[in-house]
């Protein structure tokens, strides 16, 4: 049977490097994904990618294993996209061209007849997220990619459960707005 | 829609994701059951719901040379709960405080007890009180039982000369203090307070230094 993450992480806080190896092999592209469709930017994906793993090792003596080791990288990584995107705002750099970026927003497995649909799903989600304060985009990766309940998001974010519940409230209603064209077709 | 829609519409959201508590719940389950405009509108946010999930999931490439890449890089790393603590300089650490109150109880014993007591104008009552105190002390200290788990109730089953004889230490105690206080004056207890600041600054800066700053937090 495989070792579970949180075994994998408690493992390498004890100095075991190929139980960390084991982690980032297993996350790397979820990861990596993420990262790009927070950034819009594939060559800041990957270094953020990078950066997440280093940090989160640096920093795994701070991961309570008694929670889930995914969503504690998820907020690693969430963190770091959201200042990373700050800084980028305050020095845009102009070879990154919005066309570039947008197309290399699209998941690696090619589906056959809906990747392009796909493609232009994760884009447009990956904008509105992008578009949102950055208080509310870790909230709302927990909530939408973890599928954590509001009172784990509570606890792994230290936040108190009625600041979640009001910033994943305003994070809807603006993902809503932004996203309006795109509900039109989902079983409404 | 009524009022009792408007009522509701802004904690559909919550519901749809099982986020409201018992009484409200059953309230919104209630009015959505026999509301159609409401029914709609929860359906629409839980569409929201899986639009961004399915927009935020999958995974992406990743060659074995990107993860290689990202391992070394990560091997490289050292993190902080592997770092050894830098090694801490002399007159950062504890050393110098407590040389300064060895120095502070030598001196006071020399003033005290050495040959040129007498120029130091400690008077001669104190010196053979404090002797005297010292040494029944610890007679003292022997005949308390040895066990004291049970202190201060334990302390009712002691002899009843033992609990009468420490009494009285603690008055000669007092006496004592005060004498030495007219002697020295208000300097030693002015050191004490100077090195009880002393020690909680230099335990503050150690702790500062080992991370527990305000910018070194953030993960």
């Amino acid at each position: 049977m495989p070792a579970t993450d949180e075994r994998l992480a408690q493992q390498a806080l004890r100095g075991d490097r190929d139980a960390f190896d084991l982690l980032v092999r297993r996350y790397y592209p979820r990861v990596l994904g993420l990262c790009r469709k927070l950034l819009g930017d594939a060559e800041l994906a990957h270094d953020a990618a990078q950066e997440t793993f280093v940090r989160a090792y640096r920093k795994l003596y701070l991961y309570d294993p008694t929670r889930r080791f995914s969503a504690w990288l998820l907020t690693v990584t969430a963190r770091l996209c959201v200042s990373l995107g700050q800084r980028r705002e305050r020095q845009p750099e102009p070879w990154q061209e919005l066309g570039e970026a947008d197309a290399d927003l699209s998941d690696s497995a090619p589906g056959p007849s809906d990747a392009a649909e796909r493609t232009e799903l994760s884009a447009r989600v990956g904008e509105a997220v992008r578009s949102l304060p950055d208080l509310y985009q870790p909230v709302c990766l927990l909530r939408h990619v973890e599928g954590l309940s509001y009172q784990e998001i509570a606890d792994l974010s230290g936040l108190p459960i009625g600041t979640v519940k009001i910033h994943l409230f305003r994070a809807k209603k603006h993902l809503r707005e932004k996203l309006a064209d795109l509900m039109e077709g989902e079983g409404e | 829609m009524n009022r009792a829609c408007d009522d509701i519409r802004d904690l559909l959201p919550l519901f749809v994701d099982g986020a409201l508590g018992p009484v409200d719940d059953r309230r919104l389950r209630e009015h959505v059951a026999a509301c159609a405009d409401c029914r709609r509108e929860a359906e629409r946010w839980a569409a929201l719901d899986r639009l961004v999930a399915r927009g935020l999931s999958g995974e992406a490439a990743a060659s074995d040379g990107e993860i290689e890449a990202v391992l070394r890089r990560v091997h490289e790393t050292r993190p902080v709960w592997q770092v050894a603590p830098a090694p801490v300089r002399f007159w950062r650490s504890w050393a110098p405080l407590g040389a300064l109150g060895l120095a502070a109880v030598a001196l006071t014993l020399i003033g005290l007890y050495s040959p040129w007591a007498h120029l130091t104008g400690a008077p001669a009552a104190l010196r053979n009180d404090l002797a005297a105190v010292v040494a029944e002390s610890a007679d003292l200290a022997a005949a308390v039982p040895r066990d004291v788990s049970g202190f201060p109730e334990a302390a009712r089953a002691w002899p009843h000369e033992v609990r009468h004889d420490a009494l009285d230490r603690w008055d000669q105690a007092a006496a004592l203090a005060q004498s030495a206080l007219s002697w020295t004056g208000p300097a030693p207890f002015v050191i004490c307070v100077l090195l009880i600041l002393a020690a909680n600054l230099a335990f503050a800066r150690r702790a500062y230094e080992r991370g527990f700053g305000p910018d070194r937090r953030a993960a």
